[in-house]
């Protein structure tokens, strides 16, 4: 269905082109989807991040031409952001070994609950910053007969550019820090938590944290992952923040939670440790890991100073 | 109540209300909200008006039963089949909806519930962390209820009950995987989305036909011919990674070529696809699963590893870790350690070093 104003654009300057296509529906998405593939395959590696049925319908329309393009189920891409931003880091890495540019088509699939839908309203927020030197062409995909309100809204002030047919008129691109700001819960106040012996030697703090985690009847892999991720936590809390002023751990509502709190100067970066780190090159990636390893990670202003929380 | 005006409905973690599941309606374009109260079921659209429901009793019943009030003309509920701890509940809205939810009735079974919902929770974010055994516990658990929304598309051609139940279990992984206990709502109406997403998939992929162009079918031939291979030296299947590698392609060309070879074939006519979308269930007795859909589920499950760490790690550095924080047995000081291992405690405590450096390494590393 041609509305006649529904132009992807085209990249003219050397770093990340992230663009929306608002469909209304599966012809508008194969006609623009495919022409985004085809304008993309004498440039370089296409990549679809799309459901099987999409990937289905696409695959008739593009024809021989489908083989040149690589495809990945996004049911499986898409798990939680932090999982999205590392496969997209991984994924553009790898095709742009060889090559100056790449294209990726994706859908993202929102799941049915609320914090689902801001959580990947976030992570498209993200994708500006994290990516914004790859020279690659990001196209996410939403159909709008099934997608929330809240979340096309926020399309489009997460994404530059918005193919949306002839309505052009909606709110404009938002700076990332604001996005995210916005779409990050809340943390709670007051959880139950226990004080831990205070302390700036690892492995005492390794050995205290690991008692409570068995206390709780965590899981090996489940006590492995929180031992990695807090280890990050406390070091960046030395090596940045005049060492940990508290330390807390304790259960919540079924939830294992720890807390390493210290008065340094504090971080006022939602998207602190959601951009992927560079490899080869270290420093800065401790909350990327930990980010990766426990299921939430919470920034919390402590005036002074910050309180990284950990749920497992 | 539920909240209807503006907005998506309200998923309350407890009070009157509650999150039952998520379906797929009959033309794959529109997921619905099953909420449901005590007394009444509602299915909520997010992008069009809201329709209430019905009074229904939930206590159960078995058999069929046809809703006497309707609270709005357009809006029907009828309970297809009790059997065990959930019922099938047929919903119709007007004539452009007619899909299939399951519900939970009435009291949970001893005999057939498997898990209590404490140790559910526990073992959903167990297996999310990795724990393989979890997954295995839980995919053992919910198989059978995998095997009744498999049932809404018996009927569909050519699509196997083999093939669902594997559907319904990588949906089943993507729900744990995603699952957030904060919300409040249980596990298995939660996870009811992603199952049926997964197979709503498999359907839809398989009635597309596709071409295969020379390259391809013998890019094919090669992947079936290295599986078969793989199969007699291992006696398992290989996994989609493992494949790419023997074949030499990459892993999304791989399965690029696998979703191509499952629609390639070519398509009889469609039972049961009228405008209602799906057959209606019969009255089901409890579906059993078969003992060989059991193995054939849980050997998959063995190639497709969950997450997990401590792959990377040898022997001894696995031992000192799990000994040092008490992850096998009471926990043990470097010290202690160290006198078993005929090693000095600075030594134990450098591997230790070394070790966790590992497991950060291989987190940097994820995903292939």
């Amino acid at each position: 269905m041609d509305r006649g104003a529904t132009q992807l654009g085209t990249r003219s300057q050397p770093g990340l082109l992230h663009e929306a296509l608002l469909a209304d529906g599966d012809e508008t998405f194969v006609a623009q989807v495919a022409a985004f593939f085809r304008a993309g395959l004498e440039e370089g590696p296409t990549v679809a991040v799309l459901s099987r049925r999409h990937w289905a319908l696409l695959r008739e329309e593009l024809g021989a031409d489908a083989e040149r393009v690589s495809y990945t189920d996004c049911d499986d891409f898409y798990i939680r952001p932090i999982d999205a931003l590392a496969s997209y880091d991984a994924t553009l890495r790898r095709h742009t070994a060889n090559a100056t540019s790449v294209r990726v088509a994706g859908e993202i699939p929102l799941g049915p609950t609320r914090s689902g839908w801001a959580d990947w309203i976030a992570y498209e927020a993200i994708l500006n910053r994290a990516f914004a030197d790859r020279p690659a062409h990001v196209l996410c995909v939403y159909d709008t007969r099934t997608a929330p309100d809240p979340v096309i809204n926020a399309v489009w002030r997460t994404h530059p550019h918005v193919a949306a047919g002839a309505d052009d008129t909606g709110p404009r691109y938002h700076p990332p820090h604001d996005v995210v700001a916005e779409f990050t819960p809340s943390p709670r106040s007051d959880l139950p938590l226990r004080a831990l012996a205070l302390t700036d030697d690892a492995t005492a703090f390794r050995e205290a944290l690991s008692a409570e985690l068995a206390a709780a009847g965590a899981s090996r892999a489940q006590v492995l992952n929180m031992l990695v991720a807090a280890l990050e936590v406390f070091e960046n809390a030395i090596r940045h923040g005049g060492g940990p002023c508290a330390l807390r751990a304790g259960l919540v509502d079924g939830w294992f939670v720890c807390e390493i709190e210290d008065s340094g100067s504090g971080l006022d970066d939602p998207l602190a440790g959601y951009v992927p780190p560079t490899p080869g090159k270290s420093g800065g990636e401790g909350l990327w890991i930990a980010r990766r390893l426990v299921s939430r990670l919470e920034l919390i202003p402590a005036d002074p100073g910050l309180t990284v929380r950990l749920w497992l | 109540m539920v909240s209807l005006d503006g907005g998506a409905p309200v998923l309350a973690a407890t009070g009157d209300v509650s999150f039952l599941g998520c379906v797929i309606a009959a033309d794959v374009s529109t997921a619905i909200d099953v909420i449901g109260g005590e007394d009444a079921v509602y299915g909520v659209e997010d992008r069009q008006a809201r329709r209430a429901g019905t009074h229904l009793d939930l206590a159960g019943g078995s058999g069929r039963q046809t809703v006497a009030e309707s609270v709005n003309d357009d809006f029907e509920v009828v309970v297809d089949s009790t059997a065990g701890q959930e019922t099938l509940l047929r919903i119709t809205i007007g004539k452009h909806y007619d899909f299939v939810v399951a519900l939970p009735s009435g009291e949970p079974d001893a005999t057939t519930r498997a898990l209590t919902s404490a140790r559910e929770r526990q073992l959903v974010m167990a297996a999310a962390a990795g724990d393989s055994e979890a997954y295995a516990e839980l995919v053992n658990a919910f198989l059978p209820a995998i095997a009744r929304v498999a049932r809404l598309y018996r009927g569909v051609a050519r699509v196997e009950r083999a093939e669902l139940l594997q559907e319904g279990v990588v949906g089943l992984l993507r729900a744990i995987r995603r699952f957030d206990p904060s919300l409040g709502t249980p596990f298995w109406p939660y996870a009811t989305w992603w199952v049926r997403q997964a197979m709503q998939q498999l359907v839809a992929e398989l009635g597309r036909p596709a071409v295969l162009s020379d390259r391809a079918q013998r890019s094919l031939a090669r992947i079936r011919e290295a599986r078969r291979a793989h199969v007699q030296t291992y006696g398992r299947e290989p996994s989609s990674s493992e494949l790419a590698a023997l074949v030499e392609l990459s892993h999304e060309h791989v399965e690029s070529l696998l979703a191509v070879e499952r629609a390639s074939q070519p398509l009889p006519t469609r039972v049961g696809d009228d405008a209602g979308g799906f057959q209606t269930a019969e009255v089901a007795l409890v579906d059993p699963v078969a003992e060989e859909e059991y193995e054939r589920v849980l050997s998959r499950l063995e190639i497709e590893a969950v997450r997990d760490l401590t792959n990377t790690l040898t022997g001894r550095e696995r031992e000192i870790v799990f000994k040092h924080y008490g992850l096998k047995g009471p926990p043990q000081t470097l010290r202690e350690i160290g006198e078993e291992l005929g090693i000095s405690a600075e030594r134990v405590r450098q591997i230790e070093e070394r070790t966790l450096k590992k497991l950060r390494a291989a987190t940097l590393k994820l995903p292939e």
